[in-house]
């Protein structure tokens, strides 16, 4: 019996040998730390924190690895947790629609498993902003809800297990004396205790306690300047319990804390009522406190703030004065040190401190202030991602060689590329001299900082690059893709976070006016200005107009610049200049453009008759088309504005709440082959237009039927310089989620079908006919639409196509799964040629085969999902949103890196490594075979020769 | 003399042997010397001896025609012999096929190449026609090779086969664009 154990265990080992050999995965707990507490247990070393934005209930062991995830609605959002002594955590969350909100509450146990405990859930009429309190040790959960001061609502759960949806005590106040006018619920005020509301407007504090039912104010400490405001901040325990007090701030623009004043809400004994001030800390920006059973009148006060160099921590006596502080320097440049919660945690006397930056750091510090661990939480909110390649040899030895303008014509260009060549040669023979000498090899993480540069050298195929990324929070990152997702550069900036988060809110805020979520599009816009090996540029454009351009392998930004101008449209030129740098269009509300660099608008003026833009909104279904083609070279002194004509203009049927969708080819895509081989040899030529654009636009159309409104899916396809519509498909009784892939001549969609119930994908090929497309300067609609749908069985969450580098391979569809894996599926499946190749006389493979055709598979309406085409076996990638390609040197070889809450990254091989030897190719046994046969056939020769010597003799 | 002479060499080897075997020597004084100026043909060797050389009738004139044929119609007769073999193939691209194509073509290739060294051979008042006839028929060998390469789908005479060479078009009009909120 053992025996046999043991030989399946060995099996086993054989199939898991190649995990994580080219791929890996990172998994994050979410970005927005709502409260971080320590497990109650005292045998289990636990922390557990949620996260409000991205809904996820974590535990996390002292060495600050997840020990296990809940991952709760997507769409909802997680407002209140804390922890029971024994029972287990409590969460609320909370889901807002337009026409409805739901809440959930949910138990989770303490420990190594998180399970559900208990559930309970609750629905509310309206868009309701919500505030939770939570008594865990009564398992109460008070919800109070309202969408302004005077109207309000509270709900109080019991969370119990042996009572399901039990249904909540409901408490409602209509037309409260002296409440508040224009507060939001959800930002303007804060739950504290059990029952005391606390509101903030401009000039005072509202107060009111809910068994009072009578609001009070209070003025405010001081009169602040224009640049100044107040902010409330909740304070907590280490179980995220409130015990009454709560603080008020003073806030610069710059996000710097000036005062932070201590209030506590009178308890219902004291009968003086009200706000009772306390205390002023200068500089604090967060406070938490340590409450201990034995003395709960007596908590003690931790407060945290940055410095130039790092944060600060400090604890306070009973006399408000500091009793000890410790600080914590790291690089103020690479990370954020404003921050965003701040919590205590108790291991038996040993006290760690939790801490959330705005760039969505998590660390731990311990009493003496050294960290313990850190988590870049970021990482799971990215919102745009580049490969970018490497050079062959270290950045360091070509740095002052390879500033020079890379034109390639001059002389100098040409001794440069001949030098580079021979550094390379020369740097290939050091590295081969010293693994000589050094017998053992070090490991890839063994390489310390001073050889980070060093060891950002490209691969011979190509497969070493670096992701640049930028998260949500403003933060970018450069990580290397080879080590595991090591972070090699980081850079925090401030203004980019602002700018991304109100972009966001205001995106929010129409949504909500609108009651229709649209697909998220990315609120920034990423361009890779220069592709020189050596000086890769990265441009971040914001909408508001804050532009950073950075290099990714230096990890130095070159250059910001805020134009404070709202811009509606950034477009990469397609022409660089002679410094290599492609420029920057930028169109601003008042249709002004602007070039960045300035001095690209030179390259810009040469080429001005060639570029159109194409402009619309998200929520609109107006585009236009922009030229420049009147543009002046610019004279000196003369004053004037560069503002684009439009040259076209197109109105799509309107529908409700529309959202649009634009799906642009890759820019720089190469199509190997410009026709498809047909199974009779005949050639049909591909409709490659490079202006060709796929829009969805989706909303509610409004029918004759009772019914009224029904979900339309409207597909278009749209020539962007001139305007003109090719083709059109309107879906009826469709919804979101749509999901686009446009590339060389193919259009791949997905849609939710309401009528059947079920995930349709439609796949579109263009093709010019059998007669050869006439040159570029005349333009033609596609010949031939070859349209065709397919049903998918599951849900899914982004879909792209593969990418390499000729273009030769063939394309797979890598679509990932609701459920977490990541399916690559040959482009054949989709072929919308399949319907009619089934009845073709072609249509068995051996008759295609016959003929030397290119075989179809018969047309099943079911996409299938092949086990084996599950790239990511058994490491499931939590809610996917984005599929980024990149290629690598080797023509058959594709690298995928996936977003989400988890990343992960890996290379696809779509037609095999067909350009590579396999890795058990016998190198040794070629190399004796060929020297045995070289040896034979000089021998012989030698033999034969004495031969005919000796037979002349004779 | 001349009769002497070869009289002389019919009985001995040389002159000595035949003054020795003769017992009477009837003009030896003026002989000997130019006996001895020069030797004796070899044995065998006859200087002027007279061969039956056969005359050229009408009847030889026909052979070499027929002969010329031989030559001539050899490619054509391996026709049908070929035809068969490239039947028998069949038309899947494999190794035995493809050697058997092979020869197919290097036959007639061969043998145009040394069209002139065999033109040569060919003679007779038929060889214009003849000569004719060989081309030919090494040109039927050849447009059967190809054939059989067209049928095995070895000819790259569909426009398929001239796809990697389509270049693709150059891009003149840029365009480019972005959603915004």
């Amino acid at each position: 019996m053992s025996c046999a154990c043991e030989i399946l265990r060995i099996i086993y080992a054989l199939y898991e040998d190649q995990i994580h050999k080219w791929d890996w995965r990172q998994q994050f707990i979410g970005i927005d730390v709502d409260s971080c507490m320590r497990s109650n247990s005292e045998t289990k070393d636990l922390i557990f924190c949620t996260t409000g934005e991205t809904n996820v209930i974590s535990a996390i062991n002292r060495k600050g690895e997840i020990a296990w995830r809940n991952i709760q609605e997507e769409q909802g959002r997680l407002i209140g947790s804390s922890l029971h002594k024994t029972d287990g955590l409590i969460t609320v969350s909370l889901y807002k629609t337009k026409n409805g909100s739901k809440i959930f509450i949910r138990k989770w146990s303490q420990d190594d498993y998180g399970f559900l405990i208990a559930e309970n859930s609750h629905f509310l009429q309206g868009s309701q902003n919500c505030l939770v309190s939570i008594d865990a040790s009564k398992s109460l959960v008070n919800v109070l809800c309202g969408e302004s001061g005077s109207q309000l609502k509270k709900f109080q759960f019991l969370v119990n297990k042996d009572q399901p949806n039990a249904k909540p005590e409901e408490q409602e106040w209509t037309n409260l004396d002296g409440s508040p006018t224009d507060v939001n619920l959800e930002n303007d005020c804060i739950f504290v205790g059990v029952d005391n509301l606390v509101c903030l407007t401009s000039f005072s504090l509202h107060y009111i306690a809910l068994r009072d039912s009578r609001w009070s104010n209070q003025p405010l400490p001081e009169a602040l300047p224009g640049d100044k405001r107040y902010v409330l901040e909740r304070i907590l325990n280490q179980n995220g319990a409130d015990v009454g007090y709560f603080g008020l701030k003073i806030v610069r623009n710059t996000k710097e804390t000036e005062r932070f004043y201590l209030y506590k809400v009178a308890s219902d004994e004291d009968k003086s009522g009200g706000l009772q001030w306390l205390t002023t800390f200068p500089k604090i920006q967060k406070v938490s406190i340590l409450t201990s059973a034995n003395e709960p009148s007596h908590p003690q006060f931790y407060g945290v703030s940055s410095t130039k160099t790092g944060i600060e921590i400090s604890k306070f006596g009973l006399d408000w004065k500091v009793e000890k502080s410790v600080s914590t320097n790291f690089d103020c440049k690479s990370h954020a040190n404003s921050l965003h919660r701040f919590s205590i945690v108790q291991f038996g006397s040993e006290i760690e401190f939790i801490v959330t930056f705005d760039d969505q750091r998590l660390a731990s510090f311990d009493s003496k202030g050294n960290m313990k661990w850190s988590r870049e939480e970021g990482l799971s909110s990215i919102i745009w991602s580049q490969f970018v390649s490497l050079p062959y040899f270290s950045a360091s030895s070509a740095k002052h060689d390879f500033r020079s303008p890379n034109d390639f014509l001059s002389l100098s260009s040409f001794k440069n590329r001949i030098y580079s060549q021979f550094v390379s040669i020369q740097e290939y023979i050091i590295s081969l001299y010293e693994s000589f000498l050094t017998s053992e090899k070090k490991t890839l993480e063994a390489v310390d900082e001073e050889s980070r540069e060093k060891s950002l050298v490209s691969d011979v195929f190509g497969f070493h690059k670096l992701l640049f990324i930028v998260t949500k929070r403003g933060k970018l990152f450069v990580l290397d893709n080879v080590r595991n997702g090591k972070i090699i550069w980081t850079h925090f900036d401030a203004k980019l976070k602002d700018d991304i988060i109100e972009e966001q809110k205001r995106i929010d805020s129409i949504e909500m006016e609108r009651g229709r979520k649209c697909d998220k599009i990315p609120v920034i816009s990423v361009y890779l200005q220069r592709h020189n090996l050596f000086t890769p540029k990265v441009t971040i454009v914001s909408p508001k107009g804050y532009l950073i351009s950075y290099n990714p392998l230096e990890g130095r930004v070159e250059d910001s610049l805020d134009l404070n101008t709202r811009i509606k449209l950034s477009m990469l030129m397609h022409h660089a200049d002679d410094q290599g740098i492609k420029g920057i269009i930028l169109m601003n509300e008042a249709d002004k453009v602007t070039f960045y660099p300035e001095s690209t608008r030179e390259t810009f003026l040469s080429h001005k008759n060639n570029y159109y833009m194409l402009v619309s909104k998200q929520t609109s279904e107006q585009i236009s088309g922009y030229s420049l083609r009147h543009l002046q070279p610019t004279s000196p002194g003369s004053s004037h504005e560069d503002i684009a004509q439009r040259v076209w203009s197109l109105s799509l049927p309107t529908l409700i709440g529309s959202c649009l969708q634009v799906g642009w080819k890759e820019v720089d895509e190469h199509v190997h082959s410009q026709g498809k081989v047909l199974a009779d040899r005949a050639v049909l030529y591909k409709y490659l237009n490079p202006n060709l654009v796929a829009l969805i636009n989706r909303g509610e159309e409004s029918t004759d039927e009772e019914s009224g409104k029904i979900n339309v899916v409207q597909f278009y396809l749209l020539d962007a310089i001139t305007g003109s519509i090719y083709y059109s498909v309107v879906h009826r009784r469709a919804s979101d989620p749509v999901h686009l892939v446009h590339s060389e001549n193919f259009i791949i969609y997905s849609f939710y079908n309401e009528k059947q119930r079920r995930i349709e994908i439609s796949s579109l090929e263009l093709f010019e006919g059998k007669e050869m497309p006439p040159p570029p300067p005349v333009r033609t609609p596609p010949k031939i639409v070859e349209h065709l749908s397919f049903i998918f069985p599951t849900g899914i969450r982004a879909m792209r196509e593969t990418q390499t580098i000729r273009g030769i391979t063939n394309k797979h569809i890598l679509i990932a799964l609701t459920s977490g894996g990541i399916l690559s599926l040959p482009k054949i499946f989709f072929d919308p040629r399949r319907a009619s190749f089934a009845t073709s006389k072609y249509a068995s493979s051996a008759a295609a085969m016959e003929e030397g055709g290119v075989y179809l598979p018969p047309y099943i309406p079911e996409l299938p999902i092949p086990s084996e085409g599950i790239i990511n076996y058994n490491q499931s990638v939590a809610d996917v949103n984005h599929i980024y390609v990149g290629v690598s040197s080797l023509e058959s070889t594709c690298l995928l890196f996936i977003t989400g809450l988890d990343i992960y990254y890996t290379r696809v091989t779509p037609s095999k490594t067909f350009d590579i030897l396999k890795d058990d190719f016998d190198h040794l046994l070629i190399i004796i075979v060929l020297a045995a046969l070289l040896l034979f056939s000089i021998a012989t020769k030698y033999l034969a020769s004495r031969k005919t010597l000796n037979a002349a003799w004779k | 003399m001349s009769a002497t002479n070869s009289s002389q060499v019919r009985h001995g080897t040389n002159g000595q042997f035949s003054i020795k075997k003769h017992k009477f020597a009837l003009n030896f004084n003026s002989r000997v010397k130019s006996d001895k100026a020069e030797l004796g043909s070899p044995p065998g060797y006859v200087t002027n001896a007279q061969f039956n050389v056969p005359v050229v009738e009408p009847s030889d004139v026909n052979l070499i025609v027929k002969k010329s044929w031989e030559i001539a119609s050899g490619p054509i007769r391996q026709l049908p012999m070929n035809l068969f073999i490239m039947y028998m193939a069949g038309n899947s691209i494999s190794i035995f096929p493809i050697m058997m194509i092979g020869m197919l073509f290097l036959k007639p290739v061969k043998a145009l190449l040394q069209i002139n060294a065999t033109f040569k051979l060919i003679e007779g008042n038929q060889s214009l026609f003849q000569k004719f006839v060989y081309l030919l028929g090494n040109l039927l060998c050849l447009a059967l090779a190809l054939y059989k390469c067209q049928s095995m789908g070895l000819l790259p005479i569909h426009p398929s086969d001239w796809l990697d060479f389509v270049e693709p078009q150059p891009r003149i009009e840029f365009s480019g664009g972005s959603l915004s909120h």
